[in-house]
């Protein structure tokens, strides 16, 4: 699956691309949208973004025991309303799969290159997407 | 001393005319130096990758090594 992509989102295809495992009793998918805005632009860094976001993957799959974990991130120009983020997390119980998925965007959010440009101005972590994240660290 | 490649991305781009710089550094503390950038990222709270690898101000470079400047993170 594409990691990192200017393309618009699907959710319908992005759902039907996973197959998931038989030992799964629960998915967990997560669509993130565009609030309202005028203007939002995501660079992001060829290669090291993808990297960043497939071992995330990975330490999400370690830590919850997930039998599937997917993500994908959309950059470029997007306009209100658009998918801009799509995760998906599944394993033997639902929780794992709840976990997991609140996991991976808490870290998309703050631990992965991609950088969201507004209203003509960079934008910095808020406060609150850092505390997420240093939540899962402390337990 | 090592030809390398800078690439700026997010806000550090505004600090740049061209988004990617190529100069001659040991290491990407002279690198960033030789932009008059140092002391500005040192201050920012930022990192740097060196080939695609999260590295530091000292890591050594070698020819055609890429250094990435990368701003906080903001995704998702």
């Amino acid at each position: 699956m594409k990691r990192v992509t200017e393309a618009k989102l699907d959710p319908a295809a992005l759902r039907n691309a996973i197959r998931v495992p038989h030992d799964s009793g629960g998915l967990v998918v997560f669509e993130g949208h565009v609030r309202e805005t005028p203007e939002l632009f995501l660079d992001h860094y060829p290669g090291m973004t993808e990297k960043f976001i497939e071992n995330l993957l990975r330490e999400a799959t370690e830590r919850f025991e997930l039998t599937l974990a997917e993500a994908v991130h959309r950059v470029g120009s997007l306009k209100t309303g658009d998918l801009i983020v799509w995760v998906a997390c599944a394993s033997p119980h639902r929780q794992a799969a709840f976990d997991g998925a609140l996991y991976l965007m808490d870290h998309l959010k703050s631990s992965v290159p991609l950088w969201k440009r507004e209203h003509e101005a960079w934008l910095e972590p808020s406060e609150e997407d850092l505390y997420k994240k240093e939540q899962w660290h402390e337990q | 001393m090592p030809k390398v490649r800078l690439k700026f991305f997010g806000q550090y781009r505004e600090w740049v005319e061209a988004e990617t710089a190529e100069l001659e550094a040991n290491t990407p503390a002279e690198a960033l130096a030789s932009l008059g950038l140092l002391e500005r990222f040192a201050d920012s709270t930022g990192m740097l990758a060196v080939n695609q690898e999260v590295a530091g101000l000292d890591t050594p470079l070698n020819d055609n090594d890429e250094i990435g400047l990368l701003p906080p993170m903001t995704g998702g």
